[in-house]
């Protein structure tokens, strides 16, 4: 009688977390199936009357309410890529220092910072921009560039400081914290073994790295700079605050330019009717995009986790040329 | 609450007017005729000597006879007649005047007065206002029916339209928010504590959408209703109430040409068009003998967020300038035609981008003009003159404005009206559905509009004040609001 008393409430944990948890997760499921069935709702009206024209029409003129994507599309595409493109470097390069070659008293503090950045509201970092990104860039480098390179079409003045560029700049220092952070991570999820058996064999650090470290780690580097492209993608206080918003095609990295959620930021409040229906269609494009990257981005990384939790195996290694590991 | 008028006098009145038109065909001479009358906690006092008007225009003041307002008031007066100084005490308030002087001293501290009290047919006339609230009464002018209305604090401090525990919620325009933070948290001090009222500033068009999908209780929008949204409500359902009114100035920043830029209405509307790109270009200067205008690029900054500020900005541009109209048009977001134009988010985005971008030009609300010290383009009314932006320019505005209710009263004829002014509405439900709401929705608008208690609050933010005309008309329209056909305020 008694060993029943003690069990039965354990039995009952086991019957209700599980219980718990999986109506958690689905809660989640739902929320996102909400979500989506609002917005697309709300785009309706508008999906209806531009149809995919939608997507490559430069107009967008809310007052004969007509209404197409393309600039702010390519605005996002273009300052995303071009954060991802500098983080991106910058990023895994500060993950590889911080898990292989830092000094012991030095990871710790840097692995701080580097979170610390993470945690600062956009709108930090847009008015930074404002005040110290955007004057410097029109007189330092925007000058520099459009003097030096502005026969290109894509440097071609005149550099007023607000610009695709400086965007770019904003959400490259935004999105640093995410690379760096996630790359580090799965890098330290490298088998210790793997790098001990590199060295026995003789290699140099450098080959330790390029041979073991990056190539185990691939998948989850690639996960992390996926989230962070997703966060770009959906930034829009500070880059707002800093592109300038106008309604052009970006051609020019020195021109002003806008993005899909710097313009559902800032025409949401005074919106309505088919001009209101267009932003959420805007909003619509954001969330499916964002949401197949996190998608990729996830499963990435899900598969770098099986990796380091204990299922080692060598035969992947074999592929890579990294022979003769027990 | 302090009694009315009943509308039979109302009536009484009238048919006397029309007795005296009939009569006389001197319209003008009756209206002007009939006296001013003060009334001290909703009873009439009786005064020898009427209350005069002094001054005109803004300045315009009204007098009382010294010995009415003191008596009233239960002030003791005393009267130094080697230093023509007059004396009122009351309840530890000391304030003391002197006759043909504009200084003052209330409890000790120096003011100054717009109308100095003054010796008229024999008898001492005082600033009534002034000598009022600073023996703690609240004082109000009625023009419409011509009545200084005095109430004694204790009777007034609690103004009480409801005995039980009310919430409204309300919200809308960005434009005029600071204004309304300050009139809600006034409201919530003179009234019962238990109501309470928040004003949200989400924007017009969520303001809209909050009164319509029934979210606010009343809501402020810089733009009246389109068409459109009117399709979904009875006709006049929705009153547009005007609250106040506000200036857009249009700001500068050229290297060495500090001040005083002069631009008629057809340059500045080029400039916004791109058609005319540099700061030296003939047509400015032509305009600017004396100021010398560099070889400067001009950069258009303007709003990236939807904005009642644009579409009073855009709505000039389209009255005064038939290429905009056409090309451009008006509206809280527009297309914008300049190339390399910026987008800044708010006033103060666009005040900053201004400031620190040489050869830049924008558009801001007057208060951010002079708190970020930029420099504001005099421009060139319907009149001819040039006139910058300043709240008694603002007035002037809507005082000669020639369009209707639901117009922004843009490009005034008035000789001193600045041209790029606008109105801020309050929407409100004319048939209410809680009659507790209606009460304390009726209470607040005519505390802070037909009172004209936001006026103070208005002026410290460079809003402008209604003129009397539209003063007249918001008060008819809220004797309007009715709960089940009965009029809420009686």
């Amino acid at each position: 009688m008694e060993q029943i008393k003690i069990a039965s409430p354990k039995r009952n944990g086991e019957g209700i977390f599980p219980f718990l948890t999986a109506a958690a997760a689905v809660s989640m499921l739902l929320l996102v199936g909400a979500i989506f069935l609002v917005v697309l709702w709300g785009a309706w009206p508008a999906l209806r009357a531009f149809g995919p024209a939608f997507l490559f029409s430069a107009v967008w003129n809310p007052v004969i309410d007509v209404y197409g994507a393309a600039p702010a599309i390519l605005g996002t595409v273009i300052t995303s890529l071009l954060a991802l493109a500098l983080a991106g470097p910058l990023g895994v390069g500060t993950a590889i220092f911080l898990s292989e070659l830092a000094p012991h008293w030095l990871k710790k503090p840097v692995s701080f910072l580097v979170e610390l950045l993470a945690a600062v509201p956009s709108v930090v970092y847009g008015v930074w921009g404002i005040f110290v990104l955007v004057p410097w860039m029109r007189t330092g480098p925007g000058l520099f560039l459009e003097s030096r390179l502005g026969f290109l079409p894509f440097f071609q003045g005149p550099s007023i400081g607000v610009s695709v560029l400086t965007a770019g700049l904003v959400l490259t220092i935004m999105i640093l914290p995410t690379i760096a952070a996630i790359s580090r991570e799965v890098m330290r999820a490298v088998p210790q073994d793997l790098r001990e058996g590199l060295f026995a064999l003789g290699a140099t650090r450098w080959e330790m790295i390029t041979r073991v470290v990056l190539p185990v780690s691939r998948t989850g580097i690639t996960g992390a700079l996926l989230l962070a492209l997703g966060r770009a993608i959906g930034e829009a206080m500070a880059v707002t605050m800093v592109i300038g918003n106008a309604n052009v095609i970006p051609v020019s990295l020195l021109a002003p330019a806008q993005t899909a959620a710097s313009q559902v930021v800032n025409e949401f409040p005074e919106a309505f009717g088919l001009h209101l229906s267009s932003l959420l269609l805007l909003g619509l494009l954001l969330f499916m995009i964002t949401l197949l990257i996190n998608l990729v981005a996830v499963w990435l990384v899900y598969r770098t986790d099986q990796w380091s939790s204990g299922a080692r195996q060598p035969g992947k290694l074999k592929g890579k040329g990294v022979a003769g590991h027990a | 609450m302090r009694r009315e008028f009943l509308p039979l006098s109302k009536k009484i009145i009238s048919a006397f007017v029309c007795l005296g038109l009939l009569l006389t065909l001197l319209p003008a001479a009756v209206a002007q005729a009939r006296p001013i009358t003060i009334e001290f906690d909703g009873r009439t006092v009786p005064s020898e000597v009427p209350p005069v008007i002094v001054g005109t225009g803004a300045g315009a003041r009204t007098m009382v006879p010294l010995r009415v307002i003191f008596e009233t008031l239960g002030a003791d007066v005393s009267w130094e007649a080697a230093t023509q100084t007059v004396t009122g005490r009351k309840a530890g308030n000391v304030i003391s005047l002197v006759i043909g002087n504009r200084s003052a001293t209330v409890n000790g501290s120096p003011r100054t007065l717009d109308q100095p009290a003054q010796i008229l047919e024999g008898r001492t006339l005082v600033p009534f206002r002034f000598v009022g609230e600073a023996l703690g009464a609240r004082v109000e002018w009625d023009g419409a029916q011509r009545i200084v209305r005095i109430a004694s604090t204790d009777a007034s401090r609690r103004r009480s339209p409801l005995e039980r525990e009310l919430r409204l919620t309300t919200g809308g325009a960005t434009f005029p928010n600071p204004l309304y933070q300050r009139l809600v948290h006034e409201y919530a001090r003179i009234t019962s504590p238990a109501i309470r009222i928040d004003y949200a500033s989400v924007g017009s068009g969520a303001g809209i959408r909050g009164i319509l999908g029934g979210t606010f209780d009343f809501a402020g929008t810089d733009a009246p209703l389109t068409a459109e949204q009117q399709a979904g409500v009875r006709p006049n359902e929705i009153l547009h109430v005007p609250a106040v009114m506000g200036a857009v100035a249009v700001v500068y920043n050229i290297p060495g040409a500090a001040t005083g830029l002069r631009l008629s209405p057809d340059v500045l509307a080029d400039i916004f068009l791109g058609v005319i790109t540099n700061w030296n270009d003939a047509r400015i200067t032509a305009l600017n003998p004396g100021v010398r205008l560099p070889d400067q690029r001009i950069t258009v900054v303007r709003r990236s967020d939807s904005s009642g500020t644009t579409f009073i900005f855009t709505d000039y541009l389209s009255k005064i300038s038939e290429p905009w109209r056409t090309r451009v048009g008006r509206g809280t977001t527009v297309s914008w035609p300049s190339a390399g134009n910026i987008g800044a988010r708010g006033n103060e985005g666009v005040a900053a981008q201004v400031s620190h971008l040489p050869g830049a030009v924008g558009y801001v609300e007057l208060s951010n003009a002079i708190l970020n010290r930029l420099n504001t383009v005099a421009l060139r009314n319907r009149a001819g003159n040039f006139v910058g932006p300043t709240v008694e320019a603002t007035t002037a505005a809507a005082a000669a404005a020639d369009v209707g209710p639901l117009d922004h009263p843009t490009n005034s004829p008035g000789t001193a009206a600045y041209p790029i002014v606008g109105l801020t509405w309050i929407l409100v439900h004319r048939d209410q559905a809680d009659a507790s709401e209606a009460r304390v929705v009726v209470d607040f608008l005519r505390w802070a509009i037909v009172e004209r208690n936001l006026e103070p609050f208005a002026a410290d933010l460079f809003y402008a004040p209604l003129p009397q005309e539209v003063l007249n008309r918001v008060r008819e329209q809220i004797r309007t609001i009715n709960h089940n056909n009965t009029p809420v305020w009686r």
